[in-house]
């Protein structure tokens, strides 16, 4: 099972490396999301308070972006197929495809974070960093496996391009409600402390966890034909 | 004046309940038996 | 004249639907009679109590339906047997849900308007349910995704139980988003007896009336697979047809 995550893992960033999908693409269309929400709010004070949240939403969208992509590769030649007809273990291929999924985003989320201070003139608090750490890691993980959950579900059928952002979101809500409270504490937004942020963190843990063992365990039967 | 405004309120939601439910069961009722043309009766287990 | 009686169609009507359905019928029509009419005002809701008597029952029978369609899948996944009408009942289960927590959430934004003077708040209970609402949605799009009765059956047996994770998790962060709680819809002990009886008979015959609905759904879609199967039959007996002159 490990070796197959690792192998699987492994070719995702490869393919990445070599086509440049995400970097020339997905980045700069976050980029461009944080820009707009600067259009429609107009307001540095608005920009300031909310800068948390924006950075999350624009997380979730270049995920849902992300996922189409990543299993667009999967689907292209019934690779997902070939891969479970030479006996590769389901949970392998699901946490091989998160990591890669998560290794993407979380660079992501470093450059629309660092957007956010730039563009949003918002301050990481001193004592908030490491809470802001620990979002970022437990975040991540619950959007990678969610996403590669809902994504591996979709994945060749008709539609799945239009269905997607109607199945994951939903289930998604609870990391964003979780990482933008533990965000806002972190940067000191409405005056928020380093302490209100921890209890989110261990609801984002907890949200990991669940789907996490949860698509390691149905991801055979999800993909299966 | 409040209380026509109510009761307005409260007829309104009478007929959307009353109204989404007699509309999907008239198309529930005629995918049956759109479907049923399709199926001899005695392949039906509950006939 | 009414579809719920036409007797001639016995499309997916046994004659135990049928019954049920009148009785159904009587049901709901006395509810609505009871709720606008006989029923007295509440001292506080006023008229707008009347709203409760098909809100409540509506919301009851949409949780009972997808907690249905969690059972019926769980079922489906656990038992050997794989049977495909666990996963049609789940399947009708949800549909059904949906239509009731769609019109649970009109009524209840309608009675929102009149006691809270808005048609929405950002209420843990109000938030999960439009959650619930939008999840089952997705659902039943997952099973018109296509491919084999068994692949559909696996896939959204699935999704189903990933719904049951998600609904907790959801609804506690949301509470914790935003701790204020509305009070008590009606306060306990307050309603009158005949309000009560009311209340009673709303949810009887929504009880009724959902398993009528699932019912003639559940045989909608065995049909539907039927036909399914039964072109596929019919495209192979072409095909070898063909094959031989």
């Amino acid at each position: 099972m490990w070796a197959i995550t690792r192998l699987l893992a492994g070719k995702d960033l490869r393919v990445e490396m070599r086509s440049r999908v995400i970097i020339n693409q997905v980045v700069p269309f976050a980029a461009l999301m944080m820009v707009m929400f600067a259009f429609a709010l107009d307001s540095d004070t608005v920009l300031a308070r909310v800068a948390p949240g924006l950075v999350w939403l624009a997380a979730m969208f270049s995920l849902l972006v992300i996922v189409q992509r990543s299993f667009a590769l999967e689907a292209a030649d019934g690779a997902l197929d070939a891969l479970r007809v030479a006996g590769a273990n389901a949970g392998g291929i699901f946490l091989g495809k998160a990591l890669a999924l998560a290794a993407q985003l979380a660079v992501l989320e470093v450059i629309l974070l660092g957007a956010a201070l730039v563009l949003y003139n918002s301050h990481i608090v001193g004592s908030g960093i490491a809470l802001l750490v620990g979002t970022y890691f437990t975040a991540t993980a619950g959007l990678a496996f969610v996403g590669t959950l809902y994504g591996g579900l979709a994945v060749g059928a008709k539609g799945r391009e239009t269905l997607l952002p109607l199945l994951m979101l939903p289930v998604v809500a609870p990391v964003l409600i979780g990482a933008t409270r533990a965000t806002e504490a972190a940067l000191g937004t409405n005056g928020a402390t380093a302490t209100d942020g921890w209890p989110w963190v261990g609801l984002l843990t907890l949200f990991a966890v669940v789907f996490g063992v949860g698509g390691t365990l149905s991801f055979g039967s999800l993909i299966d034909e | 004046m409040t209380a026509m405004l109510n009761a307005g309120y409260v007829i309104g939601s009478y007929a959307a309940t009353f109204g989404g439910i007699a509309l999907y069961t008239w198309h529930l009722l005629r995918r049956a038996r759109r479907a049923a043309e399709q199926v001899p009766p005695q392949d039906r287990p509950w006939t | 004249m009414n579809p719920l009686i036409n007797m001639d169609t016995r499309a997916t009507s046994t004659r135990f639907t049928s019954a049920l359905g009148l009785a159904t019928l009587i049901g709901l029509g006395w509810l609505a009679v009871f709720g606008l009419f006989l029923s007295p005002n509440d001292r506080v809701q006023k008229t707008g109590v009347r709203i409760l008597y098909i809100h409540v029952p509506s919301a009851w029978l949409a949780y009972l339906a997808f907690v249905v369609t969690g059972l019926a899948s769980a079922g489906y996944l656990w038992k050997r047997t794989r049977s495909l009408t666990l996963d049609r009942i789940a399947g009708a289960s949800a549909e059904v849900g949906v239509l009731f927590m769609g019109i649970t959430l009109v009524s209840g934004s309608l009675w929102g308007k009149i006691s809270w003077g808005t048609y929405w708040t950002w209420d843990s209970r109000l938030t999960t349910t439009a959650f619930l609402f939008v999840t089952y949605i997705g659902y039943l799009a997952v099973r018109d995704l296509g491919g084999s009765h068994e692949q559909r059956a696996r896939r959204s047996g699935v999704l189903a139980l990933l719904a049951l994770v998600e609904v907790p998790l959801v609804h506690f962060s949301v509470r914790w988003w935003r701790p204020l709680h509305q009070q008590e819809s009606v306060a306990k002990g307050k309603l009158s007896d005949l309000m009560l009886f009311t209340l009673f008979v709303g949810l009887v015959s929504f009880t009724l009336l959902y398993v009528w609905l699932v019912m003639h759904r559940q045989r909608v879609a065995a049909l539907d697979d039927m036909v399914d199967d039964g072109g596929l039959d019919r495209a192979l007996a072409d095909r070898r047809s063909e094959g031989m002159p």
